[in-house]
Parts: C-alpha cells; sequence; structure tokens
C-alpha cells in the first residue's frame, strides 16, 4: 500500500511538473495514455515512435503479423494561442471588451509587450494502410503515414486589431501586426526493422536486483518522404490610425513586408503575376491565379530517420503480484523524424515592403470610383505588389524528436513514463521538454482503459484517456486529450482512432 | 485484488476527465471602432468634366446642357426639334370644274358647183336662141335683124351640187358668147328644179343680165341669193338681144356657152353637196374655285406640282370627217410660260398617227400631264378655243363627194382639269389657318390637343428634370427662351402655339404672351387648340409671326422670349424636363398678293437658355433621393443581429467658393417612404454650409468660405437604420440675403470627411 502511495505520489507530483512535451507520434493507445509510448508502442506504430518495439508483444496475447488500414487517423490542435483559461475568463461571461478588460484580456492572453506572439498548431495524420510482423530474433514492419503540420503564429498587436478596430486611441503610435503561417504535408512510406540484440556483459544483468531476465531491441525505420505542398507566410508591419476629429483629418498607414514561399503552379502563376506588374500595371492577382493542385505529388521529396533501442526485463517480484503473475519493465529511447524534405519544383520566394497610406486623397478620381477599385488596388497595387524571386529548393526539416520512455507492465496494468524534447518547433513539435505519464488497465484483457497526462512541450499541461476494444485479432480503440489549463501554455487538444487493425 | 486495480483506473479516468479543461459556451461583446478618412481636400469643381466636378457635363443626362462664355458664366442651354412636317396645307388649293364644249359647223361656204367648170356646163344652141337654122349663115353673112327672143333653158351640169339653202352670198356663172355675132344683152334667170323628174316644178330664183357681149368673150352674171333661198339641181334660162343689119356673122355661129358656175362667198345654212374644207372655231371658259387663291391679275399663276387635263371623247355630228381639230389654252403654259408655250391638244394626222375625227365615230378621250404647267386664269378663269378644219368632199371618191350638211352640225365634249397640286402660287392668296403637326380625325378635325399623342410635338428636355425634381424655389432671373426656325415661306404666317412645360414633379406652365405681339386675342384663330378636349384659353397660348422668305428659299430665323414679351420666366422656372407645343399657323391673314411655294417649310427649333443667375427664395430647397441598399447590411439587435453599432459620426470639414450656402438636413426613408430618422433631428440647427462671399457687381463669387460640420447618430438612430432603402439629401439654398448670384464654371468647393463609426457584436 506504501509503494501504491509512492506511486501515486510520482504520479501527481510529475502531474504538476511544469516540463513540457511533443509531436511525438501517437497510436489511440498511445495517445490515451499521455502521448508517450517510447516503451509501449508496439506493431507497425513502432516505425514512428521507436522501430525497436517492432520486437514487443505487450500484452503478450497479440500475434505476430497485424495490418492497419486507415489507421491512427488523428488531430491535434492547439498553442498558446488557444488559451481557454483566457477564453473562459473574459469571453464566457457576457461582458463588453473594451476599456481595462479588454487590456487586461489581451495582457494575459499575450503579455504586455505588443510584440508578443501567440501559435497554433494543428498536426493531423493517417496511416491508411501498414504491415508488421514479429519473428523470433527480428521484425519488419511497412507503413504508410500521411501527415499535414499546419503553425500559424500572431502577435499581439494583431488580437488588439480585432478587438479594438482601427481605433486611433490604440493606433496612433503605430502598433506591430503580425503573423506566420506554415503548412506542410507530406507523406512517408516507411520500412521498419528489428531485431533482438545479445547482451552485452552477460550475467551481469541478471545480478540487478528485481531484474530477473532482460532482452535487448533495436530497430529502424528508414523512410522515404513525398511533399506534397508546402506554403509558408511571414507577415510583419506596423499599423498606424490617426485620429478623426475637428483639428485631425485622419490616416491610416500600414508599413508592412511579407515574404511567401510557395512551390509547383502556385509559385510559377505568382511569379508571372509578378513578372506581367512590370510590363502591365493593371495585371490582376486574379488573373494569374488559378491553382488546381494537380501537381501534388511532385513538388518536393526527402529521407528520413526513425531509430531507437528497447530493453525488456523481467521484474516479476512476489511483492506486487497483486497486480498479475508477470511483471514486465521496459526502458527505451528513440531518435524519430530525423531528416528533412526539399521542395525543389518550381520553388519560389515572393516578398513585399510597401508603405500603405490612406489619408482620403482620391485624386482625380470620383469618390464612388476610388472605393470601388480600393479592394482592387490593395490586391494587386500594395499588398499584391511583390517580387518574386527563383530559388533552387527549399528544406524543411521533420519535427525530430529524442524521445526516452519505460513501461512497467503489472498484469492488466501498465504504467509509462516517456521524457522528450523536440529538435525543433515545427508544428506541435517543442524544443522544450515534455514528460508523459500513462496508465492502462485492461478490462477483461480486451477493454482497454487507458488514462495519461502531458506535461510540458508545445502547450499547456494535458490530460488524456482512451478505450475501445483490443482483442487479439482485432483492435478498435479510441483517444482523446486535452488541457487541464491552458493559461500559460495555451491549450491542446488531440483525438485518435486506432483504425482497424486485424492481427493474426 | 483485481477489483481494487479496476477502482484505480476509474478513478485516474476520473481525475484525468475533471482535470480537463473545458472552454465554456462563448458569451462576450466586441467593441470596436473604425476611425478612417473618406476624402482629404477634395476640391470639386461646379462643372466640368472628369470625376473633380459636381456636375458632369459630359454626362448622358447633361450632354449639352451647359454652354459656358469666356467669363466661366454658365449658361444652361438646351436645344430641341420640333418636327411638325411640312405645312404644305397652307398651300391653297384650287380645282376646275368640269366644261362641255361644242363647236358648229357654221355657214357652209360653197365654191365651184361643178367639177366641169372653166370649159362648158351647158350651153344653148344658135338656131335655139336665134330661130336661124344652122348651117344657113357663115362668115361674113350679115346678121339679120332680130325678129324673136326665145328662152333657151340650159341643164346645168352641176355634179359637185345637188341643194342649198342660202343664208347669203351670190352665184357667178360665166357665159361665152360663141354665136358669131355680138350680142346686145344676155338675160339669164336661175331656175330651180327640185325634182328632175317632176315637171313644172321649177322654180325661177333669181334673174339678170350680162350687158353686150362681143362675140368670143365672156361675161359673168352674178346671182344674189337672200337668205332662205333655197336652190336644187340648178338650171339656167337665157334668151339674147342683138342688133341685126349692121354687123355681119364673124364666124360659123356655133352656141351660148356656160362656162361655170361658182358661189361667190355663197353661204348656205344647209347644204347637200360637195363642199371644200371647211373652218370653225369656238372659244369656252372653264371656272377655278376662288375660295382660297384669286387670280385677279393677269400675271397671276399657280404653278402645278401635279393634275392632268382631261379631254372627253369627241363626238362628231358632221357627215365629214374632222381634219383637225385643235383645243388650245392660252393661260396653261409649260415653261418658260409665254404665250405661245401655252397648251394645245391636236386631233389630225401627225408624226404618222390618224388623229383625225372621223365622221361617225368621233376621237377618244386624251388626257395631258400638267405637272410643271403654269396656271394663269384671270378671274379665276382658264379659256380654251378650239379650231376645226373638215375635209374637202370633192376630193372624196366621186359617189361619196355629196353630203348634207347643216350649219347647225357640231362637235362636241367635255374638258376637265383635274387633282391640281399646287407646287407654287402667285396671287390673291386667302388666308390660310393650318395646323402644325398631324391631325388625328379621332379626336375631330381641324382639332389639335396638347394631350393626344399623335397631334402634339413633345420634346423632353434631359438633364431638366434631374434639376427640377431637385430643386425648389430658385428663381433664374436671366430666362429666356428662343424659336430658331428655318422657313421658306412667302407669306405673312403667324404661329397660335400652346406651349406648356412640365417638370419633374407635374408641375406645368403655359407660355402665355404678354405683349402685343404675342398676346392672343379673341379674334385670332384659337379655335380648334384644345387640352383633354377643352379649348385652351388665349390666356395659356402665346402667338408670333414667322419672317418671310424673299424669294421661296428657305432662311434662318428666331423668335426670342423674354421678360418682355411673355412669362417665360414662369416658364422655365419650372424647369420643364418636357415641353409640349400644338399651335396653327395662320397664313396670308391680310389676303394679299404673295408667292407661296411647296414644300412649305417650318422647322422650328427650341433653344432654351437659362443664365445661372439666380436668387434664392426664403424656401429654396435642393432635394435629392439617392436609393441605398448598403443599409440593409448594417447591424441592429432590432433586426436580430449580434452586432450593434454604438455611435456614427461624420465630420466634415469644407471651403465653399460657391456663391450659394445650404442648410442641409439628411432624411433617411424606409422602403414605403416613411422617415426611419433624419441628422439633425426635428428641433435642431441644419447642418450649416456657408456660401462664399459675391461681389457686389459682378455677382460671382470672390472669396471662399471654410466650416466645419459635424453629424453624429445616436445608437437608437443607428439601430434604425438596417430599414432604411433610401436617403434623402435636403439642402435650404440660400444667396447673400437672396440676392442674385451668378455661377462660374469655375466655382469650387473642396472637402474632408472623416468618420468614426463604433459597433458592438454579441458573441454568444
Amino acid at each position: 500500500m506504501k509503494k501504491l502511495r509512492i506511486i501515486f505520489a510520482l504520479f501527481l507530483s510529475l502531474t504538476a511538473t511544469s516540463l513540457v512535451a511533443q509531436s511525438r507520434h501517437y497510436s489511440a493507445a498511445s495517445l490515451g495514455i499521455g502521448g508517450g509510448g517510447t516503451a509501449f508502442t508496439d506493431g507497425y506504430n513502432a516505425n514512428f515512435i521507436n522501430p525497436a518495439n517492432l520486437m514487443l508483444n505487450t500484452t503478450g496475447r497479440k500475434p505476430k503479423t497485424s495490418i492497419g488500414l486507415i489507421g491512427n487517423l488523428g488531430v491535434r490542435a492547439g498553442g498558446s494561442l488557444a488559451n481557454i483559461e483566457v477564453y473562459n475568463k473574459y469571453l464566457t461571461n457576457g461582458d463588453v471588451i473594451e476599456g481595462q478588460l479588454r487590456t487586461n484580456m489581451l495582457n494575459d492572453w499575450f503579455g504586455s509587450s505588443q510584440d508578443n506572439t501567440r501559435d497554433l498548431a494543428i498536426t493531423t495524420s493517417v496511416i491508411p494502410i501498414a504491415f508488421s510482423t514479429r519473428l523470433e530474433k527480428q521484425a519488419f514492419s511497412l507503413a504508410i503515414r500521411s501527415k499535414t503540420v499546419q503553425d500559424f503564429t500572431l502577435n499581439k498587436g494583431f488580437m488588439e486589431l480585432a478587438f479594438y478596430g482601427l481605433d486611433s486611441d490604440q493606433f496612433s503610435g503605430g502598433v506591430p501586426v503580425n503573423f506566420n503561417s506554415y503548412t506542410n504535408t507530406y507523406v512517408e512510406i516507411s520500412l521498419g526493422y528489428a531485431r533482438e540484440l545479445p547482451l552485452p556483459l552477460s550475467g551481469l544483468v541478471e545480478a540487478v536486483p528485481f531484474v530477473n531476465s532482460m532482452k535487448l531491441f533495436a530497430g529502424v525505420a528508414p523512410k522515404y518522404i513525398v511533399g506534397l505542398q508546402s506554403v509558408e507566410m511571414d507577415f510583419n508591419s506596423t499599423l498606424t490610425v490617426l485620429p478623426v476629429n475637428q483639428t485631425s483629418n485622419g490616416a491610416i498607414t500600414h508599413d508592412f513586408e511579407y515574404s511567401l514561399y510557395s512551390y509547383g503552379k502556385l509559385s510559377e502563376q505568382l511569379a508571372e503575376y509578378s513578372d506581367a506588374r512590370l510590363t502591365d500595371p493593371n495585371a490582376s492577382l486574379g488573373d494569374y491565379l488559378d491553382y488546381d493542385g494537380s501537381d501534388i505529388g511532385t513538388l518536393g521529396s526527402g529521407f528520413g530517420l526513425d531509430m531507437g533501442l528497447t530493453a525488456e526485463m523481467d521484474v516479476s517480484i512476489p511483492v506486487l503480484g497483486f497486480f498479475g503473475d508477470r511483471q514486465v519493465l521496459r526502458v527505451s529511447m528513440s531518435v524519430t523524424d530525423i531528416g528533412s524534405i526539399s521542395y525543389d519544383n518550381s520553388p519560389s520566394v515572393v516578398r513585399a515592403n510597401d508603405v500603405f497610406t490612406f489619408d482620403g486623397d482620391i485624386g482625380d478620381q470620383g469618390f464612388g470610383d476610388y472605393f470601388d477599385n480600393l479592394q482592387d488596388s490593395l490586391e494587386n497595387d500594395v499588398y499584391g505588389a511583390f517580387t518574386s524571386q527563383e530559388l533552387s529548393s527549399k528544406k524543411y526539416s521533420l519535427p525530430g524528436m529524442y524521445n526516452f520512455g519505460a513501461s512497467l507492465s503489472l498484469g492488466k496494468l501498465t504504467t509509462t513514463f516517456d521524457y522528450g524534447v523536440g529538435f525543433n518547433n515545427r508544428g506541435a513539435n517543442s524544443d522544450r521538454s515534455s514528460v508523459n505519464l500513462g496508465l492502462e488497465y485492461r478490462l477483461f484483457n480486451f477493454i482497454p482503459l487507458r488514462v495519461g497526462t502531458r506535461m510540458g512541450g508545445y502547450s499547456s499541461n494535458s490530460y488524456s484517456a482512451g478505450f475501445g476494444l483490443d482483442f487479439r485479432f482485432f483492435e478498435f480503440t479510441f483517444a482523446a486529450a486535452q488541457v487541464a489549463s491552458s493559461g500559460e501554455k495555451g491549450t491542446s487538444a488531440t483525438v485518435a482512432w486506432s483504425g482497424l487493425v486485424f492481427r493474426f | 485484488m483485481s477489483n481494487y486495480k479496476l477502482l484505480m483506473v476509474w478513478l485516474l479516468v476520473g481525475v484525468t476527465i475533471l482535470g480537463c479543461e473545458l472552454p465554456d459556451k462563448p458569451n462576450f461583446k466586441t467593441s470596436q471602432k473604425i476611425e478612417t478618412p473618406l476624402l482629404l481636400n477634395k476640391e470639386y469643381q461646379f462643372l466640368g468634366s472628369g470625376n473633380s466636378v459636381l456636375i458632369d457635363t459630359t454626362s448622358a443626362d447633361f450632354d449639352s446642357l451647359f454652354t459656358v462664355d469666356g467669363d466661366n458664366f454658365i449658361t444652361l442651354s438646351k436645344e430641341q426639334e420640333f418636327e411638325f412636317g411640312d405645312l404644305n396645307d397652307a398651300i391653297p388649293a384650287i380645282s376646275a370644274s368640269a366644261t362641255d364644249f361644242n363647236s358648229q359647223v357654221g355657214e357652209i361656204e360653197l365654191g365651184s358647183f361643178s367639177s366641169g367648170a372653166g370649159s362648158n356646163i351647158g350651153e344653148a344652141s344658135f338656131t335655139d336662141l336665134t330661130g336661124i337654122p344652122d348651117g344657113t349663115v357663115g362668115a361674113g353673112d350679115p346678121v339679120p335683124v332680130q325678129t324673136i327672143s326665145p328662152a333657151v333653158t340650159i341643164n346645168l351640169d352641176t355634179d359637185f351640187f345637188r341643194s342649198a339653202t342660202f343664208k347669203s352670198g351670190s352665184m357667178d356663172i360665166v357665159l361665152e358668147n360663141n354665136l358669131g355675132f355680138n350680142l346686145d344683152n344676155i338675160n339669164l334667170t336661175l331656175i330651180s328644179d327640185p325634182d328632175e323628174n317632176v315637171g313644172g316644178d321649177e322654180i325661177d330664183i333669181v334673174s339678170d343680165a350680162t350687158g353686150s357681149v362681143n362675140d368670143g368673150d365672156r361675161a359673168t352674171i352674178s346671182l344674189p341669193f337672200n337668205d332662205g333661198d333655197q336652190l336644187a339641181n340648178p338650171n339656167v334660162r337665157v334668151s339674147i338681144t342683138w342688133t341685126g343689119g349692121t354687123q355681119n356673122f364673124q364666124r360659123t355661129p356655133v352656141s351660148l356657152v356656160v362656162v361655170s358656175a361658182d358661189g361667190n362667198n355663197l353661204l348656205a345654212s344647209q347644204v347637200q353637196a360637195a363642199v371644200e374644207s371647211q373652218d370653225f372655231s369656238s372659244s369656252s371658259t372653264t371656272s377655278i374655285d376662288a375660295t382660297e387663291f384669286q387670280f385677279s391679275e393677269p400675271d397671276h399663276y399657280v404653278e402645278l406640282e401635279s393634275g392632268t387635263i382631261d379631254i372627253a371623247a369627241i363626238n362628231n355630228d358632221l357627215d365629214m370627217d374632222i381634219d383637225s381639230l385643235i383645243i388650245s389654252f392660252p393661260g396653261i403654259r409649260r415653261p418658260p410660260y409665254r404665250e405661245q408655250d401655252s397648251l394645245r391638244i391636236r386631233y389630225l394626222i401627225e408624226g404618222g398617227v390618224d388623229g383625225r375625227i372621223l365622221r361617225g365615230t368621233g376621237a377618244d378621250a386624251k388626257q395631258r400631264d400638267l405637272a410643271g404647267f403654269r396656271i394663269f386664269a384671270l378671274n379665276n378663269e382658264i379659256n380654251y378655243n378650239i379650231y376645226a378644219v373638215t375635209e374637202n368632199t370633192k376630193l372624196a371618191p366621186a359617189n361619196d363627194q355629196i353630203r348634207v350638211i347643216n350649219e347647225a352640225h357640231e362637235i362636241s365634249s367635255s374638258v376637265q382639269i383635274n387633282d391640281l397640286v399646287i407646287a407654287q402660287a402667285f396671287g390673291d392668296i386667302q388666308p390660310q389657318n393650318v395646323l402644325l403637326g398631324e391631325d388625328d380625325p379621332s379626336n375631330g378635325l381641324e382639332v389639335i390637343d396638347l394631350n393626344n399623342e399623335i397631334e402634339v410635338e413633345v420634346t423632353e428636355i434631359g438633364g431638366l428634370d434631374q434639376i427640377s425634381t431637385q430643386v425648389d424655389g430658385l428663381e433664374f432671373t436671366q430666362a429666356s427662351m428662343t424659336i430658331n426656325y428655318n422657313t421658306n415661306i412667302g407669306v405673312p404666317t403667324t404661329i397660335v402655339a400652346a406651349i406648356v412645360g412640365t417638370n419633374g414633379n407635374d408641375e406645368k406652365v403655359y407660355l402665355r404672351g404678354t405683349d402685343g405681339e404675342r398676346e392672343v386675342l379673341d379674334t385670332d384663330p384659337i379655335t380648334g387648340i384644345m387640352e383633354d378636349g377643352v379649348q385652351i384659353p388665349k390666356e395659356r397660348l402665346v402667338k408670333f409671326s414667322l419672317d418671310t422668305s424673299p424669294d421661296g428659299n428657305m432662311i434662318f430665323s428666331s423668335e426670342l422670349f423674354d421678360n418682355n414679351n411673355t412669362n417665360v420666366s414662369d416658364f422655365l422656372n419650372n424647369l420643364p424636363s418636357e415641353i409640349r407645343f400644338v399651335g396653327k399657323a395662320v397664313v396670308n391673314q391680310s389676303a394679299s398678293e404673295a408667292t407661296i411655294s411647296t414644300p412649305l417649310e417650318f422647322e422650328p427649333t427650341f433653344a432654351i437658355n437659362l443664365p445661372l443667375a439666380f436668387r434664392t427664395e426664403s424656401a429654396t430647397t435642393f432635394k435629392d433621393t439617392i436609393e441605398v441598399d448598403a443599409f440593409a447590411d448594417f447591424p441592429s439587435s432590432d433586426n436580430g443581429d449580434d452586432a450593434n453599432l454604438k455611435s456614427g459620426e461624420l465630420i466634415l470639414n469644407y471651403t465653399n467658393g460657391l456663391p450659394l450656402g445650404f442648410g442641409m438636413v439628411v432624411i433617411f426613408l424606409d422602403e414605403n417612404g416613411s422617415e426611419v430618422t433624419r441628422v439633425p433631428q426635428v428641433g435642431e440647427p441644419e447642418f450649416d454650409i456657408s456660401g462664399a462671399d459675391v461681389d457686389d457687381t459682378s455677382r460671382f463669387s470672390v472669396s471662399p468660405n471654410s466650416g466645419t460640420v459635424q453629424l453624429a447618430l445616436t445608437e437608437d438612430q443607428l439601430k434604425q437604420l438596417y430599414r432604411v432603402t433610401s436617403i434623402v439629401m435636403s439642402a435650404n439654398l440660400r444667396t447673400r440675403n437672396f440676392e442674385e448670384v451668378k455661377v462660374r464654371a469655375s466655382d469650387t468647393i473642396s472637402l474632408t470627411i472623416g468618420t468614426k463609426i463604433t459597433f458592438e457584436a454579441n458573441v454568444n
């Protein structure tokens, strides 16, 4: 009982720890236990989190071969922009968002500086088809994963524009209004291989207390990546609104610069428009943009690698017999999403840098004509007055991360612990460390009940739960995760579905 | 233990779910302000083209409506044509009555009675005349003393003559003495033998004697006839006397010969004879209606655009062919209209065509085209002459030479002049009242109605309707209207017209003459000038006289209507967008001598001149209703929207160089035209835009005035804006002290406009 309390205390203390988390591959099972799974996820999902786990049979009941259809369909959205705490505090009470209340809300959301940014990341992934088989000493797998990573970042000034409008009281001194958007969609074809490694220092392991035996597995999953489409935009500006009154005629000034990376036909169309503007001042962007997506699949490619090690130890001890007859401890580490995608089909970047001032000086135009033409003018002559620069290629790193995990299976009960840190901040990936704790209880051995938490990473701490049916021959499970408090790092919401997993 | 593990899992699941942060239902309001300039020092010129003008003279509505002089002074001018067509109805109509004519052959002149005239048409022998047997005397023998004096009848060979009833003249009988001795006298008696087969019916007609006739000589005895003397199968009875014993026979005696028997001016009323050509003639007259045109002088004429003269079939009662018949019309002449150019219609053999009038058959009818002819018809009468020449029957076959001819035998026919259309007339033209435009018979003939679309001439003056619906109470001080016209009318002509102008508000003003020349009197022919079937009173009519063309060619002239002669100021200050015009042309009211020609043209053009020199009355307003659909998108909680406009403000800074000030009110109307709200609200002062200062002499603006107008709407007003479908811009216009001002095209107003809008949006 004391040990149980110790476990609970450890669990709760980790829940409160301000470590943080990641864009680790998640399945319905791994999401249910908090998003970890470095030492827990087996089958073809191991390709993307720890290929060494291809050798695992975590329940001890799973057949050697599994096939997944439309598997691991999941959506993860969240980030510091999605701050539910601020939302609930200010935007659910019927208040008019004005005056000091508006100031407080934006400060709570973005902090005091108008340069502060908040982001929102959305990752969707699906494994339409996958296969894995586990042999005596080695295992193989093939999995195809489609993934879209979206990241949207905006600054406080942007949100001030939304809540103040064109208010000279707020913008007369000039306010930065910035946003950044990144979208990358790609397909990974991953081939996994794992095998059991001979234990070094034979006999030493058995000498470790509580360890009855140990196996060591290593796995690697190289993957070929097809870049489907990617767009990246970075927009920075300063907005100034002068007052309209009897002594001031008012003016709206927008000093802006932006860049937009694009590829394929979209890139070509933007370049054509840019070229056309050099000779035709009446060129209209709408006349040149007609992207139909027919070049998807030809835009970019790359290679990636996932690899890992897992040590599986029999730590059955009588004192834990109430959990089950067999206790297994697995300790793993992996490096995932190492590699990049290179977009080399007509890559280009368009850039614009201009100052738009609207002061009511309509020149020789008629009043109605001026405002009728204003939208076209803004589209083509102001914000559309960009120059296009060809690139040789544009490379995007995969959301790579380092993972360390452990799982302890006590009969029907399994607990997990994961640590991870991202190598970059793509999408939901974060270079802030994260810790995941999870627990699974297999009711009647085929109904997994899973709970977990994630601390750190790209958003605030989250809780997750999952359940479903997991027979020996078939799996059909769900999981969802949500943050506990989004006040500091924003919210995160994730759902996952195992898809149809057949085992034989 | 298993249950304990399960409980632990459930507890964790519960903690997880309860520990998750879930978003509540959104419920808040945004409060946003939009503060933006709309115009910055935008200078609008009063008149011009392009976007920086208040009135774009190049727009379709104002096309050609404005003219600008060298001082940039603007005149609102418009010319519109009326198309009445020609006034040919003013050309007098003439017609000629049909007249029958006949021409009798008259007295028949007889010539030679015999084809053997000149040699011997009868003789009396020596024996019969002297009782001395033939062969008993010869040349040298003494002529015995006359012992007997027998009368010897000589049957004359008169194959050209059967009978006749004479009217005058005589018969000359030539005798030749072939008796061989000289005679002292020859007595001759003309005997008529009505029936050669009946004896005893002979009648002595006339007797005479020759006097002495030597042997071998001829002597003529002229036997006169009295009117009514009849002669048939003429014979002569002769007797001779001589002196014997003193003369000898100069040759062997033969006979006393009748050499010839010829008429000498011998006229008969009837003959049965072979006659030589007879000519006869007659004259006749046909009359021209004098109702509309009077030929009072020999040189008066009408020149025909078209028309025909028809000669009916000619009847020939004579037992003779008419070898030649000429009907001549001395007053109908072809160019160049001299007397010798008169119209002649001939019946004869001409050009190989036998046009003679044969006995028993007559001649077919004839028609001649009179287009281009002039008719000179003094006293409105057209004279014509008929001259005929008959055949010479002596040239006819022997068995067809004798004809029975009575002096009353005639040829007859009729003359008809038809379908006369006059191209030109010179003479005494009777006064004509001619409708301008088409006469619709549905409302009666010679009646024209202002509201009959067939009869009325309507012209629309684009641009004025817009002004008239928008401006009320503006008085243009120098308004005038000119009727420019082209005409070729050479006779004094007066137009009496109803001219009504209707403005955009359906208000009518009739143009009315106010001086002696333009004012319509009771004596003027105004009957038939109607409006909706009711006679228009003279007080709503105007008249004016046209200048006359001296030579029938088109001339240009104009008639000015100004404040001195008409109520044109009222008429044009009504700002008519439509002018309707009906009228009559009173042609040659004095019936004087004149020349008039077709086509009779009157092509008027209305030229309206409204110099932009005006003054405002105390209640002068400008109203413009603008349809707007943008308000339908204005958020309002009253319309169930989640957003509400809290405040709206328009700040207008102006520099007004126009010599007009404005007191403005903006009225917002719903789809039914009902007022939704207005700014400023009732009881509040109008938004005031001061006019520029004006030069006392030139009345042009000299220095602009500046100011600020702040237009603010309350939240309650803004909530109602979603109902607004139109707005009325109402401006009380004012000139300084309500005095005249003049507007130049170059006058400007400069505007700076900014707006502030605050709105709330509910999110829940």
